[in-house]
């Protein structure tokens, strides 16, 4: 071979050499990060692994709230599409995949609310025949949900029309065994703007962050058919389920509540109802009761008024039940003593107005324990402008009026307790008898436990112990502060025993319950003025000695009357003939 | 010189041990890593199936517990009652002076 010819072979073979290791480098050291992600996704599987949310029990260890197993029905439009027939148009493909479908979602949709009139239905039917058409009419996606938290059996019907391209994801969806038992209490969990699961009110709203915990991912080795290979230890963020929820709810107590505060506000033809019962020496709340309330397991349908946990949220003027802090804090000031007399002659004049009893009748040298048995404005009257307004303010604020009580439960409203710089005399006098300002049950009760409980006044909490699997957290008792003396707590618990013994509802009183209370009834303020209608209460504590258990009853604008002693009041005793039993409670002979 | 030759020739023996040597090993831990991705790609298939039963344990013990919430349910007990006859006492004796209330 000629000399040329080697040098050709030897060009060429040194460029095809450069160009290999051209490559070579061009795909191992330029091109390695993309193929490493290449190479990784198929040897690897990353799996979300959803984090169940944290469960709710009551104070027995019953449980209030859990989760059970659901589905995400989704459809891959390109497959379902296939299906259509050649001459069919795409509105009636859509038209009898629907048909099939809603009738068995709508039996799953109705099956958890309690009635459901025919309108309610044929709204519910048409949602979701328009919903499945909506998602299936999407020109540009591939995937699309078709329902959410469907049941098991919901599932199973569907699959059983072996639709191609209708798929299931798994889920988990509330669980409730005590069906609506302290719905507003519990709250309920809906969607954020992400999709992803969110508490709403109540427990699920306030605990939201500790209930969802943390998805995690996992990152196995896998061989070609999808089997992971146990080479190492999978890598990824794991999975943190959420913490679970042990509350004070006493459940027994809570059906009570729920039942007989239902039946109030039907009786009574009031606008709603609330219940809160407290036990004074802790601050736990065994129960807490509102309504109307919403079905927990189908919230979609209720009106946004009755998401609220009126015993927490609702803000009113107390009325007489005030009575009750406005002599608390003029005997522990000292401004009066239990042997003062009121003149209380007639109407009382202040800043221009005039200040008179509800009923117009007046009781001359009234003591204070006759100005709370006819519940005397005039004398509660007398009280306050015997303390003054930096007193009676101070007392009003160190029993937690005006301010959060930080109580764990979402949506507490704080009330309306005025500056001092827009007090005068006529805020001081109405203030006496629990008119222009404004509270809510909760501040009402605790402020009672604080009475019933030897003046020391207790943080309500509802949670008394978080688990998680890596250990559990303990909530003790907090106390707040004292806000009377004990020797004045102890008068006061004789003075409201008293004013129910010898009140207007004396003779609605079962015979042998020695409960210590206060009725109230507060006109309700419509426009800037008092209209007739009126919110209706009684808050006490029982038995009067010895205080286990310090309760409200709210009935907010009741028709059959406005009264609380006839109202409020017998509902209070009704309540309380069922749970002294319960609770081991005896009754005087 | 015989010094050399017999030098040389256990030069040769040592190559030929050691060669031998090492394919005996190379033979043997490809035989091992043949064995032990055998036994961890069927590993990775029981691995796979021991998730899926601990997986469908959980969701049938909670299940489980589910229903017995549902049959314990206030609601559910009430009703029972009532369908047996059982009415609400009226005149109820409380024997003990301690009230088992306020647990704290």
């Amino acid at each position: 071979m000629s000399r040329s010819r080697v040098v050709v072979l030897e060009i060429l073979l040194f460029l095809f050499s450069a160009v290999i290791i051209g490559r070579l480098f061009y795909w191992q050291i330029l091109k390695h990060s993309d193929f490493t992600v290449a190479a990784q996704s198929q040897i690897e599987n990353t799996v979300q692994v959803g984090a169940k949310r944290g469960k709710i029990f009551a104070a027995d260890g019953s449980i209030l709230v859990s989760n059970q197993r659901a589905f995400l029905m989704y459809s891959i439009l390109p497959e379902i599409r296939k299906l259509r027939q050649k001459d069919e148009s795409y509105d009636d493909f859509v038209k009898t995949i629907s048909e099939k479908i809603a009738p068995i979602l709508l039996k799953e949709k109705i099956a958890v609310r309690e009635k459901v009139s025919q309108s309610e239905k044929d709204n519910i039917w048409d949602e979701i025949r328009t919903n499945i058409s909506f998602q299936l009419h999407q020109p540009k996606l591939i995937w699309v949900p078709l329902a959410k938290k469907i049941n098991e059996d919901t599932k199973k019907q569907i699959e059983a029309f072996h639709i191609k391209g209708i798929g299931f994801e798994e889920d988990t969806e509330r669980f409730y065994p005590e069906g609506n038992l302290a719905a507003n209490l519990l709250g309920f969990v809906g969607k954020d703007n992400k999709g992803d699961d969110k508490g709403y009110f109540g427990l699920e709203g306030y605990y939201d962050d500790k209930l969802r915990g943390r998805v995690g991912t996992l990152i196995q080795e896998v061989d070609a058919l999808g089997r992971p290979i146990l080479a190492a230890d999978p890598e990824g963020l794991g999975t943190l389920n959420g913490m679970d929820l042990h509350t004070t709810i006493d459940r027994t107590a809570q059906y009570v509540l729920d039942k007989k505060i239902k039946e109030g506000v039907e009786r009574y033809g009031a606008k709603s109802g609330a219940a809160l019962i407290l036990n004074p020496r802790t601050g736990a709340l065994i129960a807490s009761s509102s309504f109307p309330t919403f079905n927990l397991a189908d919230p979609s349908g209720a009106k946004n008024e009755y998401f609220k946990n009126l015993g927490v949220g609702e803000v009113y003027e107390p009325g007489s039940t005030f009575k009750s802090v406005t002599f608390s804090a003029a005997l522990d000031s000292g401004s009066i003593q239990t042997s003062t007399i009121c003149p209380c002659k007639g109407p009382i004049k202040a800043a221009g107005f005039e200040v008179q009893t509800f009923d117009n009748k007046y009781h001359p040298n009234s003591t204070i324990t006759q100005i709370l048995q006819h519940s005397d404005n005039v004398g509660a009257a007398f009280a306050a402008q015997k303390m003054g307004i930096d007193v009676f303010l101070k007392y009003i604020k160190d029993f937690g009026f005006g301010a959060s009580s930080g109580i764990d439960l979402q949506g507490e409203e704080t009330g309306i307790i005025k500056n001092r710089s827009d007090w005068n005399e006529i805020e001081l006098v109405t203030a006496a008898f629990g008119q222009g300002l404004s509270v809510t049950p909760l501040q009402m009760v605790t402020a009672l436990a604080a009475i019933s409980n030897d003046g020391v006044l207790m943080k309500p909490y509802v949670v008394q112990k978080i688990t998680s699997p890596k250990g559990e957290v303990d909530f003790s008792p907090k106390k707040e502060r004292q806000v009377i003396k004990s020797s004045t707590a102890a008068t006061m618990r004789q003075l409201l025993l008293a004013a129910v013994e010898g009140g207007e509802a004396k003779r609605l009183i079962p015979h042998g319950y020695r409960v210590a209370g206060k009725t109230g009834t507060a006109q309700v303020p419509v426009a800037g003025r008092y209209s007739t209608k009126t919110v209706a209460s009684f808050v006490g504590f029982g038995p009067a000695e010895d205080p286990r258990f310090t309760m409200i009853v709210a009935l907010f604008e009741p028709s059959a009357s406005i009264f609380a002693a006839d109202t409020a009041e017998p509902l209070f005793f009704k309540i309380i003939e069922e749970l002294y039993p319960y609770w081991g409670i005896p009754v005087s002979k | 010189m015989l010094k050399r030759d017999s030098s040389e020739k256990h030069n040769k023996v040592t190559f030929k041990k050691t060669l031998i040597l090492l394919v005996v090993a190379t033979a043997g831990f490809t035989m091992a890593r043949v064995v032990v991705s055998n036994v961890l790609a069927v590993s990775g298939q029981r691995l796979a199936a021991a998730n899926q039963k601990v997986k469908l344990l959980q969701e049938e013990n909670q299940f489980i517990e589910n229903e017995i919430s549902k049959l314990n349910s206030l609601a559910r007990v009430e009703s029972l009652a009532k369908e047996k006859g059982f009415v609400a006492s009226k005149n109820v004796e409380i024997l003990s002076p301690s009230v088992p209330i306020a647990n704290r």
